[in-house]
């Protein structure tokens, strides 16, 4: 299946335009107001942000009508609209990085962040590097080792620890 | 003589083992994230700045400077050995490195962008000194509607960064501003889209937005493996450096090229890129050897990259002096700053006199380990090219969850590193520039902060905020720098249909 594009440039028109909306809906309903005892409110920001969200929306929509209008004319084949965006291996390597670090963010209190961080590297090179177990073993144990080294012994940070006391 | 003296203070403040060693780190680092393709000094800074928790202000920063302006120089090593510039900056440089790489001349095209990005970064630092303390000095004039004005010129400088679209590089500058304002208002005390969770109070931090914007998104995208071969005869010392001849040809381009990149690194949104851009086409345009640009001649090197380095000094002056970052890099730089508990701007100079001279002689002393290392270690930079991609992606993705927890000492901090750094893949899909939304992140909370104060001092006259003399003054330049290409097309459009009539 092909995203084109255009497609991405509509689909980002629209989430601004109503992210600005729900922005906006969001700060009256928090009760943040635009002016507060004369003063600027905290719904300022806020406000403004919301509006101009929607209005930059609005700025791609009408960009993408217009650059459709202007491929239709020149009927180039190498429009850039129509080019495919995303291509499965990308998006493979995507979905890898976010159920990595989902475990991460899941299990570093039980197992421990350092022993996390190993796994994810080890993981992540098995699958999507296609390395020999004895290879990601060894990267991955290293670079425990360069993590710890830094952030544990040299900058003092207090990871969560697991069984295995790192 | 002042200049001299403290000058004199920086160096002494420098005389320390481990500032030498944090500036070598940086430079090393910032070599080697250059060199890889697709990673740019916004994510080198970004990525390393973990590293800079807990350690001395002078020590950061030697580090990060070091990590800047070696990754200026990292990413031409790629655009001449294998035709892909590391960073935009360098795409210059591949226009004449690649062909005299290709003529068996790369270690000799190396070495002439190590050398032009030394001396280009050297006569920037004697301008940044010299220029630095003087706009610090007309700085020190300015109040919070000064400042205000100031912050909307930095954020205008969003027009620069924009690319194709300005609509969504204003839409990712909006979004950063939206994110700046979580957590709780100061003035009120009410809570601003928090809804109940307590790691949002204290709003969110700019690093872990840059980490999972530049970081993350960068390496998902990055999933195919380099299969680099490199020509290691070409590397040896004895066919590094350039003649006689080549020298007395590329002089004239690198001084032009220092003192152009310094101005152009200095005006906000322009940055090192369009700076190697202006440069290549002025030496092109003057070179004795002008009509063989692009078939490999050594002052095509020479040129862009003196340029580059020269722009990201020229860029440290309203950073450092103004508290206006004007692009990406420096935007990530001074959130580092303030992360340090350093803040740039006009007394910069003045209540952190060693902070800011030390940073000055670290400035040479980076250039000085940055000739060493790009001549010395080339080959071991070399050999890093041929690391698969899915390693180094394993590897960063690794130590930027690690740094990102280390941020706050919290997961929350590496859940909101992650968020940002799917948002960022789908706005890199969607051709939204993520330097923007950083920049607006950085600035936001200050440009609310001045706005608030200077509306009290002026009684909630926002009139009378934007009409001050230095405010309206920026203010104009801001809207000319915003809406100046859209007026000229206007204004080119009405006379031309007045020629027509």
């Amino acid at each position: 299946m092909k995203f084109k594009a255009k497609q991405g440039d509509l689909a980002l028109g629209i989430l601004a335009t109503l992210a600005g909306i729900v922005i906006l809906v969001l700060t009256r309903i928090q009760g943040l107001q635009f002016v507060k005892s004369a003063k600027m409110g905290p719904g300022f920001f806020p406000t403004i942000c919301g509006i101009a969200i929607s209005l930059c929306g609005i700025m791609v929509l009408m960009e993408l009508w217009k650059n459709t209008h202007k491929a239709k004319q020149t009927s180039g084949e190498d429009d850039p609209l129509e080019q495919n965006i995303f291509n499965i291996n990308e998006l493979r390597n995507l979905l890898l990085f976010v159920v990595l670090g989902s475990a991460v963010l899941l299990l570093s209190n039980y197992i421990g962040l350092l022993t996390c961080l190993g796994l994810c590297v080890i993981t992540y090179l098995k699958v999507q590097g296609k390395e020999s177990w004895l290879k990601s073993v060894l990267i991955g144990v290293c670079m425990v080792a360069f993590l710890y080294l830094v952030f544990v012994l040299f900058l003092h940070v207090p990871v969560p620890k697991g069984p295995l006391g790192f | 003589m002042d200049l001299l003296h403290h000058l004199a203070m920086g160096f002494s403040i420098l005389a320390n083992p481990m500032t030498i060693l944090y500036s070598l780190i940086g430079v090393v680092c910032g070599v080697i994230i250059g060199a890889l393709p697709g990673l740019g000094p916004s994510v080198g800074i970004a990525v390393l700045l973990p590293m800079c928790y807990g350690l001395d202000p002078i020590c950061a920063l030697c580090m990060l400077c070091g990590i800047y302006y070696g990754a200026m120089y990292g990413g031409s090593i790629t655009a001449i050995l294998i035709n892909t510039p590391g960073d935009s900056a360098a795409i210059m440089t591949t226009l004449d490195g690649y062909p005299m790489a290709r003529k068996g001349q790369a270690g000799k095209a190396l070495s002439m962008s190590c050398l032009s990005s030394v001396i280009g970064g050297t006569v920037s630092v004697v301008l940044f000194m010299t220029l630095a303390p003087v706009v610090s000095n007309f700085a020190t004039k300015f109040g919070p509607s000064e400042y205000f004005a100031l912050m909307v010129l930095g954020l205008t400088s969003i027009a620069g960064m924009t690319g194709k679209s300005p609509a969504k590089g204003f839409l990712a500058a909006f979004i950063g501003l939206f994110v700046a304002g979580i957590g709780i208002d100061l003035v009120f005390g009410t809570t601003k889209f928090v809804f109940g969770n307590v790691n949002l109070y204290s709003g969110i931090d700019f690093v872990p937005v840059a980490m999972g914007l530049f970081g993350i998104a960068e390496i998902v995208c990055n999933y195919k493996d380099n299969n680099l071969e490199v020509d290691k005869e070409s590397l040896k010392i004895k066919n590094l450096l350039p003649s006689r001849e080549e020298w007395k040809l590329s002089l004239p381009h690198i001084g032009r090229g220092t003192i152009l990149g310094f101005i152009v690194g200095m005006l906000p949104g322009a940055g090192a890129t369009i700076a190697s851009f202006l440069s290549y086409d002025m030496a092109k345009r003057t070179g004795k050897r002008g009509d063989q640009f692009g078939t490999g001649v050594v002052e095509g090197v020479a040129a862009p990259e003196c340029a580059n380095n020269a722009a990201s000094m020229g860029a440290m002056v309203p950073m450092l002096t103004l508290g206006v970052p004007g692009s990406g890099a420096t935007a990530i730089m001074m959130g580092a700053l303030m992360m340090l508990g350093i803040s740039p701007g006009p007394s910069f100079f003045v209540k952190e006199a060693d902070v800011a001279w030390g940073l000055v002689a670290s400035m040479y002393l980076g250039n000085i380990i940055l000739v060493c290392i790009g001549l010395g270690a080339l080959s071991l930079f070399v050999r890093i090219l041929n690391v698969k991609t899915t390693t180094l992606n394993a590897l960063i993705f690794a130590f930027i969850l690690m740094g990102a927890y280390a941020l706050e000492n919290s997961m929350f901090t590496v859940g909101i590193t992650l968020f940002f750094g799917v948002l960022g893949y789908f706005f890199k899909k969607v051709n939204v520039p993520a330097a923007p939304m950083v920049l607006a992140l950085v600035l936001g909370a200050i440009t609310e902060t001045n706005l608030r104060q200077a509306l009290i001092i002026d009684d909630n006259n926002f009139f009378a905020v934007v009409s001050r003399p230095i405010s309206a003054v920026i203010i104009v330049i801001a809207v000319l720098l915003a809406f100046g290409t859209p007026i000229k097309a206007w204004i080119a459009r009405l006379r031309g249909k007045k020629a027509g009539a």
